[in-house]
């Protein structure tokens, strides 16, 4: 005859996570859910009127693909030219540190002072200009400011330091005696790259970028501040903007930020899901 | 928390676990045992049999999944390890790795508020037990294995528990540290007698600590006995096996007369002794190499035939690799040499050939 | 490597020549590849270098107009903009707030991760989802009805909806960077912990928050580097008087063309200075491969 459990006291470690939990709720899921039925509830017309003013207003819907446009060649160098110097930083001399820590100083100055030192550096009768012009290097005008050209590059100088950061994490937890097994039956540096590293690398690189790419899409003071926000820089968060302080629309302001969200979310399904046609499991021993 | 108590009862604990999927398994199953004040029990298995959930739920870090642990009238299984007071060692020792050894042996005493002067007293009477004196300020990090081991045996019985559980505490030692800590372990018992649940897999170790042997392969007690019964007696072919009977033969039954049992083979033919009920047919006879004999039985009764594969030398004895003419591979001990491709004979006493049902 | 069948006399030399020529081939690729790597690395700090040495500059100019290098110098121009843009009051209020979101992001980050490396529960993966969603979700989807729902509570442009909203991207991010901290912890020393009798609240007390005091100061440094850098959540919540230093910056940038440069330049310095010490401070306790990763390099034996 079994002999009845007395029930064991509730697992009380549970409640340590409450707070947080109850936390992210009541100040990250309701605003969201309140602004989504916000979104459904404009001042005039019906449910939709919001998302259908934003797909047929010519200021408003080929914001996306301004921010797209910017935000996607961007991900890419900034994914793309981290994992090359990562791989590089990867081992641990004694000037690793030290440069690594300079490679990251960008990421404390923010993108306000980095649009402001653009102005001046690279604006028109900035240093860098006079140089090239002073050098001969190209004649004619160049402007990298208050254009496309001038987000890009805030863009990659705030962006690449995170990517940097992120990448050589992943690199160093992929255990090195992997790529030296693969040494000692043949392969060369470039083989090694391409059959150790880059598969175990995948997962980590597909979360770089869409974590890359979600802090470019959301971009906002440099546009403003560097781009030319009227025109060919008005990138998606300034028509939120906009919408919400300008002309106190808060209804449609919550639309086009659902609208951002959702595009975003997109395009990191689509990431993640091409991820997982890669290897998933751990490098060994560390989180991967 | 009585320290005095007379006796610690488990009665059907049982410890189900969800394995992947839907299919789950007991780690442990009806496990019943009463331990009187003092005992020193040995939970003796192969890796997995469950022994260490054993323990984990007899300290309160698992909860059971059916049954009951009382402590005298008390029942305890429903108490979380905190408030049930029993010391423990762990494996690994778990020390605090950023606590000095004073700090860590007194953590228990800490814990249950005592009066700083009594910590102080019991801590150094500890130390001074378990050989530890000067090493106090020492980071656990900056001890030997062996000095780590006697910080948790000290952290444990500090506290002066009612029990002391200790999970295969020198599994991690190399083999001369671990035969010295279990000198101490059991010079440490005799001075304190305090109850100990011992787990192991090493039956050596069993043998010599304890005062029962408690012997479990798949989370089913198979027996609890003394170290010479479970030695000399193992109750089933599973215990045999586990035990060092490492001779084991398939062969039909032939007759039956009480206790003994003939058995026979294509080229072998026994008599044993039945240690559980026959059917007839076939039946397994289980034999130890150290208690085979090389030479012709009494009227070469009980005689095998077999040819020498290999011989490993141990210094006080030699292992012999044998096959019989059928092809069943033994392992026979003696004292004589022999050369490998040698023919013997070899013998074994009728009630030291154990017979159980085929497995 | 061609095999030679011929009678061997000398040992053929060609396949020796030929794998020399690409060895050779392969290490001239090697430093060309290493070079250009370089060469980016140099041409991005230096462009960085110049931006932040033309910020500087001009914030120590008297006046700066296309020229190479200011006539003049002074630094008028940082007491002016102390003054214009209040950073006193700025920076006392930043220090406020990034203290109280790092503080509380801390009490409600911590026991969460613990919960959440050590257990597992039914909704377990639900709840991951949902604190790891404010750090995939852009701050302005979010931050924009975030907004909306201050203005209501009467929390918009206080200081207490700033440290709200800021502490939502923080959270998560606690219990993300502690989460490898806590894995790393052996669980039989907590298992022992309870065995001698610590309740929950002792065992963090004696036990876990000492041996996470590396990871706490690493949340908090990040968290504290973040914070002040956030720029869209305090600038849809914040009122005038409740601006962090960055926000601050940006409305003194973009009203630049009634002020004059140079001051907003000196203010940008200022910002800089605050981050860059944090920053280093930040580096010099976390080594930021270990955040995601702990796999030792295993010491080459001889």
């Amino acid at each position: 005859m079994a002999i009845p459990v007395q029930r064991v006291t509730f697992d009380r470690t549970l409640l340590l996570v409450m707070p947080a939990a109850l936390f992210m709720v009541l100040l990250f899921i309701y605003p969201f859910l309140y602004g989504l039925l916000l979104s459904f509830n404009p001042p005039t017309g019906d449910w939709l009127a919001n998302y259908w003013k934003f797909f047929t207003t010519d200021n408003l819907w080929p914001t996306i693909w301004t921010t797209l446009r910017l935000a996607v060649p961007v991900t890419l160098i900034n994914v793309g030219l981290a994992l090359p110097i990562a791989f590089k930083m990867r081992v641990h001399t004694r000037y690793q540190r030290c440069i690594t820590t300079i490679l990251v100083v960008p990421m404390s100055l923010g993108t306000v002072l980095i649009a402001e030192g653009m102005l001046t550096y690279f604006g028109p009768k900035g240093w860098l200009p006079q140089t090239i012009q002073f050098l001969h290097l190209y004649e004619g005008a160049i402007r990298l400011t208050h254009n496309f050209w001038g987000v890009l590059i805030s863009l990659v100088i705030s962006g690449f330091p995170f990517c940097f950061l992120l990448i050589l994490s992943y690199i160093t937890g992929i255990d090195p005696a992997l790529a030296r097994a693969a040494a000692t039956l043949g392969a060369g540096r470039a083989e090694q790259f391409r059959r150790i590293y880059l598969p175990l690398l995948a997962p980590g690189l597909a979360i770089c970028f869409c974590l890359a790419f979600v802090q470019s899409f959301s971009v906002f003071p440099s546009a403003v501040l560097l781009g030319a926000p009227a025109g060919p820089t008005r990138v998606i968060s300034i028509a939120a903007y906009e919408a919400a302080f300008e002309q106190y629309d808060y209804s449609l302001a919550s639309a086009i930020a659902m609208i951002m969200g959702f595009v975003q979310l997109l395009i990191v399904a689509a990431v993640l899901g091409l991820r997982n046609l890669f290897y998933r499991g751990p490098a060994l021993g560390g989180k991967g | 928390m009585n320290n005095d108590f007379n006796e610690l009862r488990l009665e059907g604990v049982t410890r189900r676990f969800n394995g992947g999927g839907r299919a789950s398994f007991n780690a442990v199953s009806g496990l019943t045992l009463t331990i009187k004040r003092g005992d020193f029990i040995a939970l003796l298995g192969p890796s997995g049999c469950g022994k260490s959930t054993a323990l984990n739920l007899i300290s309160g870090l698992l909860p059971l999944s059916e049954g009951g642990i009382w402590l005298d009238d008390e029942r305890i299984d429903t108490l979380p390890p905190e408030k049930r007071g029993f010391g423990m060692v762990f494996q690994n020792y778990a020390l605090f790795p950023h606590m000095s050894v004073v700090r860590n042996i007194d953590f228990g005493l800490r814990m249950r508020r005592m009066p700083a002067t009594e910590i102080a007293t019991r801590v150094a009477n500890v130390l001074k037990l378990v050989q530890l004196v000067g090493q106090e300020n020492k980071l656990p990090g900056q001890l030997s294995g062996g000095q780590q081991q006697r910080v948790a045996i000290a952290r444990a019985i500090v506290i002066e528990p009612p029990l002391v559980l200790m999970d295969e505490p020198l599994s991690n030692l190399d083999a001369k540290l671990r035969l010295e800590t279990r000198s101490e372990i059991r010079r440490i018992h005799r001075d304190l007698a305090r109850t100990t649940i011992y787990v192991t897999h090493d039956q050596e170790e069993a043998m010599s600590l304890a005062d029962r042997i408690l012997v479990m392969i798949d989370g089913v007690v198979q027996q609890i006995a003394t170290p010479e019964e479970i030695y000399a007696q193992p109750a089933n072919l599973a215990v045999a096996s586990f035990m060092g009977y490492r001779n084991m033969l398939q062969l039909d039954v032939e007759r039956t007369e009480g206790d003994r049992v003939t058995l026979a083979g294509p080229d072998v033919r026994l008599t044993g002794t039945r240690k559980l009920p026959l059917m007839n047919g076939r039946a397994s006879v289980a034999m130890r190499p150290e208690e085979m004999v090389v030479g012709d039985g009494p009227g070469g009764a009980n005689t095998i035939s077999v040819h020498i594969d290999g011989v490993e030398y141990c210094g006080r004895d030699s292992l012999l690799e044998v096959t019989t003419g059928s092809g069943i591979r033994m392992h026979v001990r003696t004292n004589q040499r022999f050369a490998a491709g040698e023919t013997v004979r070899v013998h074994v006493p009728a009630e030291r050939a154990l017979v159980y049902p085929p497995a | 490597m061609s095999t030679v069948s011929h009678p061997v006399r000398q040992p053929a030399r060609r396949p020796i020549a030929h794998t020399a020529g690409r060895a050779i081939a392969r290490a001239w690729l090697d430093r060309v590849w290493s070079g250009f790597l370089w060469g980016v690395m140099l041409l991005f700090l230096v462009n960085i270098g110049a931006i932040i040495a033309a910020v500087a500059t001009s914030s120590f100019a008297r006046r700066w107009l296309g020229t190479w290098l200011p006539e003049g110098w002074t630094t008028g121009w940082y007491l002016a903009a102390w003054e214009e843009f209040q950073l006193g009051s700025v920076l006392w209020v930043t220090t406020e707030i990034v203290a109280a979101v790092v503080a509380l992001a801390l009490v409600l980050g911590v026991p969460a991760a613990y919960t959440l490396a050590r257990r597992d529960f039914p909704g377990k993966r639900l709840l991951m989802l949902l604190f790891l969603l404010p750090l995939m979700v852009p701050p302005i989807t979010y931050g924009i009805p975030l907004a909306t729902v201050l203005y209501k509570l009467r929390l918009a442009g206080t200081m207490n909806g700033v440290i709200l909203a800021n502490l939502i991207p923080a959270v998560p991010f606690v219990i993300l960077v502690m989460a490898p901290f806590i894995e790393q912890i052996d669980r039989n020393i907590e298992s022992a912990a309870r065995v001698f009798g610590a309740s929950t609240l002792q065992m963090f007390r004696h036990v876990l928050v000492p041996l996470l005091a590396p990871g706490i100061l690493a949340a908090s440094l990040l968290v504290l580097v973040r914070t002040i850098a956030l720029f869209e959540l305090t600038f849809l919540t914040a009122g005038p008087d409740s601006q962090t230093l960055v926000v601050a910056l940006y409305y003194a940038v973009f009203a630049a063309g009634v002020r004059a440069p140079q001051s907003v330049d000196a203010m940008a310095m200022i910002y800089m200075g605050v981050t860059l010490v944090w920053l280093l401070i930040a580096m010099r306790f976390v080594d930021p491969t270990q955040l995601v990763s702990r796999v030792k390099e295993q010491p080459q034996r001889a």
